[in-house]
């Protein structure tokens, strides 16, 4: 790089009073924090009135969690297809609605309006009521009018009408989510729609003049140039299924363990930091497979 | 080509003019079955994200007995507001609104501050470091809140920044332990050092829409003058109206719902508005045990006027600012590209 000159560093100067806050907080509340935790994994932690003492245990928390504890490796699974499951429903639908509601015709601005309203209704615990209601009520007792989506009926026409049984539980398995796909695709429905509204209508023009049709456009054009937001609609989905909010049984339950295990009636903190810390490798390794998967093809169409 | 040229004679046309024509006729029908099956498309997705709003109105003002009551399935026979008393008699809606209002709003208000600052330095300074420190805050959205979970805990409750209490404590006789837990500072702190709730997201939609701002306008500021910090207030503060009242919007309604901070670090000193929904069920399971006369089956459209109040909030908010929000979608680079 070449040598700035000495105006540029100083008009460069104020960027680092604007940066400040943000890097005394970096290493208060993240970096400090991180770094202990992965040094309390190797770590038993005993809580007193006047502070915490540490007995080193080595990597005993580790093999414990991977190999002598009944749920943890289940937990495990049980994210990582959550994970993808949802990463690639919430991608492709959050995907066909905005495309949808970016077109031009009346009562877009109200179908706007309807679909940010997750963002708002689905963040926190109403939302984990509410699915509770939805999906067949678990505290409810013979309410008829609470059930929204009933798979059963559909799943008995399907298997009568000789759908391949695979095909039938997977038809059923959507139908059950949709309801908590569409809830948590607000986001994403957003980051689309900005990203489609930066398409010169001028590209669409001269494609249609070339005699495309609206199947062509939608390949050959749209997708390509909304490709970064495709990724990072990708990236947004993976990290908010794996930190999405849960108890111990319900939602998010790999969430819902690490907090019952730290903060329950337990109190491991060193067994929670290191479940906690394993997980987060486990994000970390799916971030990067996006990335080599997806992320990589994006920046060369990028050029 | 020979076979092209072989194709326009005369009755060839006339064929493709019938072609052409026939084409236009279908394709009017196509178009509008299309227009049908987008509104059905759409209404039938918007009913299934107004359903739960629906379902809350429908019984928070139900009777309790009709709930059950297969003849009455969204319209109620009679309206009701006893859900809503029965409900406030289980929660202190002062208490929750005010602690909410300390340990939610306050540092969702700070942390669209701060960020907005730190986005614009990093996309207006060209400082040493800046790529690395851009990179750190991406890496702060990516790694799940949980991993620091336990030592973010323990530096609260034993408080003790840059070892500035140790210090005070080595004087003799001086035995100060600072315990941040339980007060409305542990969301405060990190509001204030744009290290929130989600901070790093807003860090990056406020760089975006910095990097799609003209550089014009600040270059002619400096010329006639203004320093940084007053081209920053005076100039780029003004134009940043939409986007401001969209993250205050997704700060707001992230800060209001988030369940897991408050439930780690809040104790049972502050009730916020989302831990006290998620223990709601339980209390109304307490008062049906002993003995009032209503088992947990019917006690649904209680728990749905408490969701209705916990929510109608970030509904109201939402209206006011849907309009600048639609704009700073439209206008603005909210993802840039």
């Amino acid at each position: 790089m070449k040598r700035r000159s000495y105006y540029e560093r100083k008009k460069a100067r104020p960027g680092y009073v604007f940066v400040l806050p943000w890097i005394i907080g970096f290493l208060l509340f993240f970096l400090i924090p991180l770094v202990e935790s992965f040094y309390y994994t190797f770590n038993d932690i005993k809580l007193s009135a006047s502070g915490f003492t540490l007995t080193w245990v080595g990597l005993n928390n580790y093999s414990h969690l991977l190999f002598r504890d009944a749920n943890y490796p289940q937990l495990l699974g049980t994210a990582v297809l959550n994970m993808f499951s949802e990463t690639i429903i919430i991608t492709i639908f959050s995907l066909l609605v905005a495309v949808l509601i970016n077109q031009k015709f009346h009562g877009r601005t109200f179908y706007r309006a309807v679909f940010f309203l997750p963002i708002i209704l689905t963040s926190g615990v109403v939302y984990t009521l509410m699915q509770g209601v939805i999906n067949g009520g678990s505290s409810l007792g013979g309410s008829q009018n609470a059930f929204m989506f009933q798979s059963t009926g559909l799943q008995d026409i399907l298997i009568q009408g000789n759908v391949p049984t695979d095909v039938v539980t997977f038809i059923t398995t959507v139908v059950d989510t949709i309801f908590s796909m569409i809830s948590k695709s607000g986001v994403q429905i957003l980051l689309f729609l900005s990203g489609l509204q930066k398409i010169p209508a001028s590209g669409y023009e001269a494609c249609k003049i070339e005699g495309a049709n609206s199947w062509d456009i939608f390949w050959k054009i749209t997708v390509p140039i909304i490709s970064p937001i495709i990724f990072l609609n990708i990236v947004y989905t993976i990290i908010d299924s794996f930190t999405a909010y849960g108890t111990t049984t319900t939602g998010n339950t790999m969430m819902g363990s690490i907090q019952n295990m730290g903060f329950g009636k337990v109190m491991q903190f060193g067994y929670s930091a290191t479940m906690a810390w394993i997980y987060f490798l486990v994000v970390i390794l799916f971030l990067l497979l996006a990335y080599w998967l997806i992320g990589k093809r994006v920046s060369k169409i990028e050029g | 080509m020979e076979k092209l040229k072989a194709r326009f004679t005369p009755e060839n046309r006339q064929k493709f003019k019938e072609d052409a024509q026939h084409f236009v006729r279908v394709h009017k029908p196509q178009t509008i079955l299309f227009v049908i099956f987008r509104h059905a498309l759409l209404i039938g997705l918007c009913f299934v994200i107004l359903y739960p709003i629906l379902y809350m109105l429908s019984n928070a003002f139900k009777p309790t007995e009709q709930f059950s009551d297969p003849s009455v399935i969204w319209i109620p026979r009679s309206l009701t507001l006893d859900n809503f008393k029965i409900a406030l008699q289980l929660v202190d809606l002062g208490k929750v609104l005010l602690d909410t209002l300390l340990a939610a709003i306050v540092p969702a208000l700070i942390s669209t501050v701060t960020c907005m600052l730190v986005a614009y330095g990093l996309s207006r300074f060209n400082f040493r470091g800046r790529g690395l420190i851009f990179a750190l805050v991406i890496l702060t959205i990516i790694v799940p809140s949980q991993t620091m979970t336990t030592s973010l805990y323990l530096q609260y409750r034993f408080f003790d920044p840059l070892g500035i209490i140790s210090l005070i404590n080595l004087i003799p006789g001086v035995e100060l332990n600072v315990n941040l837990i339980g007060t409305p500072l542990v969301t405060i702190l990190p509001a204030i050092f744009a290290m929130g709730l989600r901070a790093g997201l807003y860090i990056f939609i406020y760089r975006q829409f910095f990097l799609s701002l003209p550089k014009e306008l600040e270059e002619a500021a400096s010329i006639d003058g203004c320093n940084a910090y007053s081209t920053f207030l005076r100039i780029v503060v003004p134009t940043t109206k939409n986007i401001v009242l969209t993250v205050i919007l997704l700060s707001v309604v992230w800060y209001w719902n988030d369940y897991y901070t408050p439930s780690m670090f809040l104790g049972s000193k502050m009730e916020v508005i989302s831990v006290t929904l998620s223990q709601f069920q339980d209390r109304l399971a307490n008062i049906h045990n002993l003995g009032l006369g209503l088992d947990i089956a019917t006690s649904q459209t209680q728990v749905q006027a408490m969701c209705l109040i916990a929510i109608l909030p970030l509904v109201v908010l939402y209206i006011i600012l849907q309009k600048n929000f639609s704009e700073s979608i439209e206008s603005s680079g909210l993802t840039g590209m």
